[in-house]
C-alpha cells in the first residue's frame, strides 16, 4: 500500500482523531439542522406549508446560520486539521497535531457559537444569517446572543488553523523536507485564509456585540464589515473545494498533477491574488457607489474565477492523462476508468458539474449594469446554491467520506446509497436553481415568503416558487440522507480493512509522452458558451424593461 | 521536432484557459455595459448601456453622503400627497402652472450647481427640465404614497427615502423588474420614464422585518 495523505490517517494520536471526528460530527449535525431549516423554508415559499411569514423567516434564519456558516466552517476546520496532522508525517516523520490545546479551544468556541447562533434564531425577531443590528435595534439581547455566536466562530476560525499552521511548519527543517509539497502548501494557504475569515467575522460582529452590552455606540458601519466577511464566505470554500478535489485525486487514484507541484502551488496562490480585489460587485445596488467604482468592480470581478478554473483544469487534465496511459480510449472514455465504487467519486464529479453551472451564472451577477435587474432577486439564491450546495457541500462531504473512515477505522455505511444520493441532490438542485434563476430574471425577490403580493404579482411567480420548493425539497432530503449516513458511519461497528486501498485504481506512475487531455478545454468552452448565453439573456431582458432610469444618486 | 507534451497538457495553455472568463468583457463592451478597449485608452467615453433599460449616470448637481432630515422629508411627502391626491385614492403628480411657463424663473434659480432637494425652487427646476418630482417614503411596512398614477413617456424625478431601515422600492414589469435599494436615512434620487402603460407592482426587496412580505405599492401608467 503506497503512502498517501489518507493512508496515514490511522497513524494519528487518538486525541487528534477524537478532536477531528468531533468537529466533523458537529459539521454534519449543523448540516442536518441547516437542511431541515432549508427544507421548511422551501416548502413555505412554495406555498406547500402554510405558516406566518415570521415562522418562514425563522426557518430561513436557522438554514442560513447552520448551513451557510457553521456547516461550512466546521467541515473546513475538520478537514484542515485532519489533513494537516497527517501531512506533517509526509516524508517519514511523526504525524499529529501540534498546538492541540489551541485547536481544542477553537473547536469549543465554535460549538458554543453554534449553540448561541441557533438560540438567537428563536429568541426574538428572525435575524436571518446576517443579524443586521438595525433590524434588531429594539432587541439588544438577541443582538448580543447572535453576535457573540459569530465572534466565537471567528475566534475558533483563528485558533484551529493556527494549530494547523504550527503543525505544517514543524514538518520543515534541516533534517526533514525543505519545502512543503502542493498539498501541504495548499493546507497552509487554506489555514491562512480561515484565519482571515475569522478576523473578518470578529471585525463585523464585535461592534454590535459591544453595543448590545452597552459598551459602544450603535454599529452604523456593520454593513461594510459584513460585505468583507461575506466575500470571504463566498470564495474561501471554493479553495477548500479544489484542495479536496486535489487530495481525492491522489487518495482515490494515486494520480499526481502532470503539471508539477510548483504549478499547483502557484494556482493555489492565485486565490490570494484574485479573491480580495473582486468584492465590489456585492454593493452594485448601493445608490451611493460612484459609477467609476462600479465599472472597475465589474472588470476586476472577471478574474474571480481564474484560480478555480485553473485548478479544475489541472485536476481534470491530470486524471485524463493518467487514465489514457492506463488504456482509456475515446473522448470521454477515460471517465469510466475513475474509481466510481467509492462514494467520494460521485460526489466530487457532481460537484464539478454543478460548479460549471455556478460559474456560468456567477458571471451574470458581476456585471454592474445587470445589478438593477437581478440583485436582491431570487437569481442570487438560485445561482449560489450551485456553489454552496452543489459544489462546496458535495465536495466537503466527499472529503469527509475519506477522512472519517481513515480516522475511525470504520467503513462507510450503505456506500451504494451514498453513490446515488449526489445524483438525486443535483437533480433537485437543477430544478431549484433553474426555476430560481428564471424567477430572478422575472424579478421575484429573495427573502420573501409569500410572493403573491395579494394577487398583484404575476401568477408565474408562484409557479416558479412551486418548482423551487419541489426541487429544494428533493435536494434537501437527498443531502439529509447523505449527512445522516456519514454521521451514522462514525458510530457504526463495521470495521474497515486498514490494509486495503480505498479504491481499485493505482495510477502511481507519472505518465510520459504526448497524451492529449481535451475534457478540460471542452469544459471551459461549455462554460464560456453558457456564461455568454446567460449574460446575453440578462442584457436583452434589461433592454426590454419599459423604463428609462437615469441619475442614481443618494444624498 | 515534436514537442514533448501535447498542447492540452502544457502549463501555458492551462493557465491561459483559466482566464477564459475574462473574455466576457467583449460581450459587455458590445452591449455598451463596459468601456470598449479603445475608450479605455482615451479614457473619455461614457459607459452607459444603450437602449431603454438603464442609463446610469451620476448627475453633477446632487450632493453625496449627507444624512437626510427624516421628519422634514416626511412633511414634504405629506404635502405632496395632499397636493396631488385624486378621488380614487391615487396620487397623480402633474406639472405646476408655474413650471409650464419657465420665463418666471430667475437666473439664481437656474444655477444647476446648487443642491436642491427640499425646496420648491428645486421642484420647479426639475419641472423646468421636463421632470416632475415624485416623493416616496419607505417605512416598515408601507410606502407613502401607496398608489401613484403617472403619465406614459413623462420623466419623473423620484426622491425616495427609507426612514428607518434599508428597504427596496423595486418595480415589477411582468417579464422583468427594476431593482431599487434605499439605504436608511439617505435620500435616493432617480429619474424614471415609463415607456409602456400598465399597472406595476412596487415592492420592498430588502428584508426589513417580519412584515416585509406585505410592503407593497402600485404605479399605474397611462
Amino acid at each position: 500500500m503506497s503512502d498517501t495523505i489518507v493512508s496515514r490517517l490511522h497513524t494519528l494520536p487518538v486525541q487528534d482523531r477524537r478532536l477531528v471526528v468531533a468537529l466533523a460530527a458537529a459539521a454534519l449535525v449543523a448540516l442536518i439542522i441547516g437542511l431541515t431549516g432549508g427544507l421548511l423554508t422551501a416548502l413555505v415559499r412554495a406555498g406547500f406549508l402554510s405558516v406566518l411569514p415570521e415562522s418562514g423567516y425563522r426557518f430561513l434564519s436557522v438554514h442560513g446560520v447552520s448551513a451557510f456558516f457553521y456547516w461550512l466552517y466546521f467541515a473546513q476546520a475538520a478537514l484542515v486539521l485532519g489533513f494537516s496532522a497527517v501531512e506533517r508525517g509526509n516524508g517519514g516523520g511523526a504525524t499529529g497535531l501540534l498546538g492541540r490545546p489551541l485547536a481544542g479551544l477553537g473547536v469549543g468556541a465554535m460549538v458554543l457559537g453554534f449553540i448561541l447562533g441557533l438560540a438567537a434564531t428563536v429568541m426574538g425577531s428572525p435575524p436571518l444569517y446576517d443579524g443586521k443590528a438595525d433590524l434588531l435595534a429594539d432587541e439588544p439581547l438577541t443582538v448580543l446572543v447572535f453576535s457573540l455566536g459569530y465572534v466565537l466562530l471567528g475566534l475558533g476560525l483563528m485558533l484551529c488553523p493556527a494549530s494547523a499552521i504550527v503543525t505544517l511548519l514543524s514538518s520543515l527543517g534541516r533534517d526533514r523536507r525543505k519545502v512543503l509539497d502542493a498539498i501541504g502548501f495548499a493546507l497552509l494557504a487554506w489555514s491562512g485564509f480561515l484565519i482571515v475569515t475569522g478576523f473578518a467575522a470578529i471585525h463585523a460582529f464585535l461592534p454590535a456585540l459591544l453595543w448590545s452590552m452597552g459598551l459602544a455606540a450603535f454599529p452604523v458601519g456593520q454593513e461594510t464589515g459584513w460585505h468583507i466577511l461575506f466575500h470571504n464566505l463566498h470564495y474561501l470554500p471554493l479553495m477548500a473545494t479544489v484542495l479536496v478535489w486535489y487530495i481525492l485525486m491522489q487518495a482515490l487514484t494515486g494520480a499526481r498533477s502532470v503539471f508539477g507541484a510548483r504549478f499547483s502551488k502557484l494556482v493555489f496562490s492565485l486565490y490570494l491574488v484574485f479573491v480580495p480585489p473582486t468584492s465590489l460587485y456585492h454593493m452594485f445596488l448601493d445608490p451611493g457607489l460612484p459609477e467609476y467604482v462600479k465599472v472597475a468592480g465589474s472588470a476586476l470581478s472577471l478574474f474571480v474565477s481564474v484560480p478555480t478554473l485553473t485548478a479544475f483544469l489541472v485536476i481534470v487534465a491530470s486524471l485524463e492523462v493518467h487514465a489514457r496511459a492506463a488504456g482509456a480510449t475515446g473522448l470521454f472514455g477515460w471517465l469510466r476508468r475513475l474509481p466510481w465504487e467509492h462514494p467520494a467519486t460521485t460526489a466530487a464529479a457532481m460537484a464539478v458539474i454543478n460548479m460549471m453551472f455556478g460559474i456560468s451564472l456567477a458571471f451574470v451577477l458581476i456585471q454592474e449594469k445587470l445589478a438593477p435587474l437581478l440583485s436582491d432577486t431570487f437569481f442570487v439564491p438560485g445561482y449560489f446554491h450551485f456553489f454552496t450546495v452543489g459544489t462546496v457541500s458535495l465536495s466537503l462531504l466527499a472529503g469527509l467520506t475519506v477522512l472519517l473512515p481513515g480516522l475511525t477505522g470504520r467503513a462507510l455505511r450503505w456506500p451504494g446509497l451514498l453513490r446515488a444520493l449526489p445524483w438525486v441532490a443535483s437533480a433537485g438542485l437543477l430544478v431549484f436553481g433553474g426555476a430560481g434563476v428564471a424567477a430572478g430574471y422575472m424579478g421575484v425577490p429573495r427573502r420573501v415568503m409569500d410572493v403573491t403580493y395579494g394577487g398583484e404579482a404575476p401568477a408565474l411567480w408562484s409557479t416558479l416558487m412551486g418548482l423551487v420548493g419541489a426541487g429544494g425539497s428533493i435536494m434537501a432530503l437527498a443531502l439529509l440522507a447523505y449527512a445522516a449516513t456519514v454521521l451514522a458511519s462514525i458510530f457504526g461497528r463495521q470495521e474497515a480493512d486498514r490494509g486495503k486501498r480505498i479504491s481499485s485504481i493505482h495510477w502511481d506512475a507519472l505518465p510520459t509522452g504526448r497524451t492529449a487531455a481535451w475534457t478540460g478545454p471542452l469544459s471551459i468552452l461549455v462554460i464560456a458558451i453558457a456564461m455568454y448565453g446567460f449574460s446575453t439573456l440578462g442584457f436583452e431582458l434589461l433592454q426590454a424593461v419599459p423604463l428609462i432610469a437615469t441619475g442614481a444618486a443618494s444624498h | 521536432m515534436v514537442p514533448e507534451k501535447h498542447i492540452t497538457t502544457r502549463r501555458g495553455f492551462i493557465a491561459t484557459l483559466g482566464f477564459g472568463g475574462v473574455s466576457l468583457y467583449g460581450l459587455w463592451a458590445a452591449y455598451g455595459a463596459a468601456p470598449s478597449p479603445t475608450s479605455l485608452l482615451t479614457a473619455s467615453e461614457n459607459t452607459g448601456l444603450s437602449g431603454p433599460g438603464t442609463e446610469m449616470t451620476m448627475p453633477e448637481h446632487v450632493g453625496m453622503g449627507s444624512e437626510t432630515d427624516v421628519d422634514a422629508f416626511r412633511a414634504e411627502v405629506s404635502a405632496f400627497v395632499d397636493r396631488f391626491s385624486e378621488p380614487d385614492g391615487t396620487v397623480y403628480p402633474r406639472q405646476s402652472a408655474a413650471a409650464a411657463d419657465p420665463s418666471h424663473l430667475g437666473m439664481a434659480e437656474m444655477d444647476m450647481s446648487t443642491d436642491t432637494h427640499t425646496d420648491h425652487a428645486g421642484e420647479s427646476r426639475a419641472e423646468m427640465l421636463g421632470a416632475i418630482e415624485v416623493l416616496l417614503l419607505a417605512e416598515r411596512y408601507y410606502f407613502d404614497p401607496s398608489a401613484l398614477r403617472l403619465d406614459l413617456g413623462q420623466t419623473y424625478r423620484f426622491r425616495m427615502l427609507a426612514s428607518d431601515v434599508t428597504h427596496g422600492a423595486s418595480i415589477q414589469f411582468g417579464d422583468g423588474a427594476r431593482m431599487i435599494r434605499l439605504q436608511a436615512g439617505t435620500e435616493t434620487e432617480l429619474e424614471l420614464t415609463f415607456t409602456r402603460p400598465g399597472n406595476f407592482l412596487v415592492y420592498c426587496t430588502s428584508y426589513c422585518g417580519p412584515g416585509h412580505d406585505v410592503m407593497q405599492a402600485r404605479i399605474t401608467v397611462a
